[in-house]
């Protein structure tokens, strides 16, 4: 699973691996060309945007950044809140995809700069249909910056 | 009752238990008083008017003559007043005696039997002897103004007395001795008066008195002791009463504490084990899709739907333990809310549960009800279900506690209506299906409890238990009655409008 | 849930044309939206600040559709500014424009936009472009309750 088969990078910010596994399921049955990467936290995640540390070094950067919001460690709203003070990796969207149906976690992500809240389906099939229409949107529609 | 509040009342209750007594004490003297006093004044009296008797008796006879010997030496007071002595033919010698000589000579050797001395006076005296003392002569000037009596309690050489006077008029008998003196007929001669000593009536006074003190003395200490007794047991009951309060009181906030905490944790864990569960069901679907087209073995895709059909389950139960524990509080702001919109939303959201049971809604208008939404939304939802899945074509019925399959052939039609009744709203979510039998109508609102074992993954148990929870919690209730046609009646009655 | 009203939408626009093509293609995705229109970025603001009485009861918008190219206050500067006021920076601004500058982009992503739409010049495409993006913006992810 090279880089150059895939025209996108999206980090998915994922605590539990049955979610992330499923979300990786939906993108490879939707035929979304995304190479998905993986971090277990917001703490995680920040160490892999900055590539820091010898696992990251490499680590390419994302196109768009999909986020859990409640993690252990460092949790989804702290990790946005980071990223948006940071200048070079603002201008990345983030999309929520969280259990969470909370109006309070739907306000403040907003607030926080998220460019899209998305509660997980339950019904596969519709959770399926979320993450095609999910790509549909950020690798069909609009442009991204630094695209290839 | 803290220590000041009942020490002043003891203090009150003492004072005014003592004013009682004391009051009591003092009347019972002042009638005792009175008593002694009032018959002080009728022997004053009876002596008096026997003394004035003699007197008057005596004066009319115009003196009374009596042998001359020792005791009775003539008068020389009556030296002026012819025929004073007297010789008797046989050549005994007698002697004129006036009334007062008489009278001296009486009480002084008959003193102890005479008693109370009585004493005639003037400002004109005959025997000086007879001089009035201060009292008396203040007396005689009153009677000069016009007083026909003094009567009065006075001291008489520092010993209490009770002393009459009267003024004594001049009559003709007085003339024969008096005459000299200047008086007419009806002049003030003098006072005649008597003195009762009140020593022995004071003394009697005393003696009645004293015992009837002691006792009232005794009466108060009785008295006393009993309002301290009252008293501290009143205090103590007090005590004993603020004591239970307080330890009921701590024993409530104990177990209301409990009981958040039980409610909280609840409420956390099912929450928690929804995600799970979430999961489980995703990947068994995941699973049965991924390896539908791969199965044979008929055992292998058995197994494959039980652990689909138990992770639906599980999901299922948890979601609705998380429902029922939250369906006393509101979810949302509570207003007037539009049912018809409600249960617009509900059936929308339900869309594809209808169109499998091939189902026909009916939506009469619908009044709105004073709760949240939310809430309002489970309890359209729950009952919709409800109906969806016992009233569906292969219905069963429980009877005689066994299942019975009965089948329908008349397609399921599911009505929703409502009315507003004076401060209440009712809401009716009827099914033309098999119904509910009377003897099982309340028992299908306790949790857990289901009236079909076909393995109904969307029935919980628990649906109309939360049904009833949230009216309830709002203050109305919920029941199920036969619909007509024989069908079941889900109804269910929220408040109106805010209580005010 | 509160009772759901339609969706508003401000699209901030100079081009009759395009601003006419944007309702057809909404209305045409079947969704359930109102539209309000400015021209530019000034009016833009004062709408959201129901400023002046033009705008003193103006609607506050579940999403906004900003043109860059305009006249008085660019895009950019408006986008800013949005971004910036505590208020109003939870409401979602997509770009839909005609510029195809990477920097431009890149800015408009720096700047707190959630999407940048480059309008196609066939009709057709513009309208399934519009299509997509209610797609995404109504039925795919949730907004944040507009308290009016």
């Amino acid at each position: 699973m090279s880089t150059e088969q895939h025209r996108f990078v999206v980090l998915l910010v994922e605590d539990e691996p049955a979610d992330a596994h499923l979300v990786r399921a939906a993108i490879s049955e939707n035929h979304i060309l995304a190479d998905l990467r993986i971090a277990v936290d917001g703490r995680e995640a920040l160490e892999y945007l900055r590539r820091q540390g010898p696992r990251f070094a490499d680590a390419p950067r994302p196109n768009l950044i999909l986020l859990d919001l409640n993690m252990p460690r460092m949790d989804g709203r702290e990790f946005l809140a980071a990223i948006k003070q940071e200048p070079h990796l603002r201008d990345i969207p983030v999309v929520i995809l969280t259990t969470s149906e909370v109006e309070r976690d739907v306000l403040a992500s907003y607030h926080l700069g998220a460019a899209g809240y998305i509660t997980k389906p339950v019904d596969v099939l519709q959770f399926m249909a979320a993450i095609r229409d999910l790509g549909d949107y950020w690798f069909d529609l609009v442009r991204l910056p630094h695209q290839k | 009752m803290e220590l000041n509040r009942s020490k002043r009342i003891l203090l009150l209750a003492s004072l005014i238990w003592t004013a009682v007594i004391g009051g009591l004490l003092l009347w019972d003297r002042h009638v005792e008083r009175l008593h002694v006093e009032d018959l002080a004044r009728r022997e004053a009296r009876s002596n008096f008017n026997k003394d004035l008797a003699f007197r008057m008796w005596a004066t009319r006879h115009g003196g009374v003559y009596v042998p001359i010997d020792a005791r009775t030496p003539p008068n020389p007071g009556l030296a002026h007043v012819p025929e004073r002595d007297l010789v008797t033919p046989s050549g005994r010698k007698l002697t004129l005696m006036n009334p007062a000589y008489i009278l001296r000579q009486m009480m002084g050797e008959f003193s102890e039997m005479y008693g109370i001395k009585g004493r005639i006076t003037s400002f004109n005296l005959i025997n000086p002897d007879n001089a009035p003392d201060q009292w008396e002569a203040a007396a005689l000037r009153r009677f000069e103004r016009g007083e026909k009596e003094v009567f009065e309690f006075t001291d008489m050489d520092g010993q209490p007395y009770l002393r009459l006077m009267r003024p004594m008029m001049v009559v003709s008998g007085c003339l024969k001795c008096h005459g000299f003196q200047g008086y007419k007929v009806g002049d003030v001669r003098g006072g005649v008066g008597v003195a009762v000593p009140m020593q022995p009536y004071l003394d009697d006074f005393h003696a009645s008195v004293r015992p009837r003190r002691a006792i009232l003395g005794v009466i108060w200490l009785l008295g006393l002791g009993a309002i301290a007794t009252l008293v501290v047991q009143v205090r103590r009951r007090f005590d004993e009463q603020d004591r239970a309060a307080a330890e009921l009181e701590g024993h409530n906030r104990v177990i209301a504490r409990t009981n958040a905490d039980l409610q909280r944790f609840a409420e956390v864990t099912a929450h928690h084990l929804q995600e799970p569960a979430r999961r489980m069901v995703s990947y068994a679907e995941r699973l049965t899709r991924q390896l539908d087209d791969r199965i044979d073995d008929a055992e292998t895709r058995l197994s494959l739907d039980f652990i689909t059909q138990e992770a639906r389950r599980q999901k299922n139960l948890l979601r609705d333990i998380e429902r029922y524990l939250a369906a006393d509080q509101p979810r949302d702001k509570v207003a007037s809310i539009d049912a018809s919109q409600v249960v617009a939303r509900v059936l929308a959201r339900a869309k594809d549960r209808i169109g499998a049971a091939g189902a026909e809604i009916t939506v009469n208008e619908l009044p709105p009800a004073w709760i949240d939404a939310p809430r309002l939304a489970d309890l359209f939802e729950v009952t919709l279900d409800n109906a969806l899945q016992h009233g569906g074509a292969e219905s069963r019925r429980w009877r005689d506690g066994a299942a019975v399959a009965v089948p329908t052939d008349a397609p399921l039609k599911i009505t929703i209506d409502g009315e507003r009744e004076g401060s209440l709203v009712r809401y009716r979510v009827s099914d033309n299906g098999p119904g509910i039998e009377e003897q099982y109508r309340e028992r299908v609102f306790r949790v857990f409890e289901r009236l079909s074992s076909d393995g109904d993954v969307a029935s919980t148990g628990i649906g109309l238990a939360i049904v009833r929870r949230i009216a309830e919690s709002c203050g109305g209730r919920a029941f199920i009655e036969a619909a007509q046609g024989g069908g079941c009646r889900v109804v269910f009655e929220l408040p109106a409008k805010e209580k005010s | 849930m509160s009772e759901r009203r339609n969706l508003r939408v401000l699209i901030v626009e100079d081009e009759p044309g395009d601003e006419r093509l944007m309702r057809l293609a909404l209305r045409q995705g079947g969704f359930a939206v109102d539209l309000d229109t400015v021209s530019d970025g000034h009016s833009a603001q004062r709408f959201l600040r129901r400023e002046g009485e033009q705008f003193a009861h103006a609607p506050r918008p579940d999403l906004i559709l900003l043109d860059l190219k305009m006249p008085g206050q660019n895009g950019l500067e408006f986008l800013a500014a949005v971004k910036q006021d505590e208020r109003l920076r939870d409401i979602p601004v997509v770009v839909i424009t005609t510029s195809t500058l990477g920097a431009d982009v890149l800015a408009a992503y720096q700047h707190g936009a959630a999407g940048y739409v480059q309008k196609p010049t066939d009709i057709n495409e513009f309208v399934a472009a519009i299509e997509k993006l209610g797609q995404y913006w109504f039925n795919l992810v949730r907004l944040p309750e507009n308290p009016g």
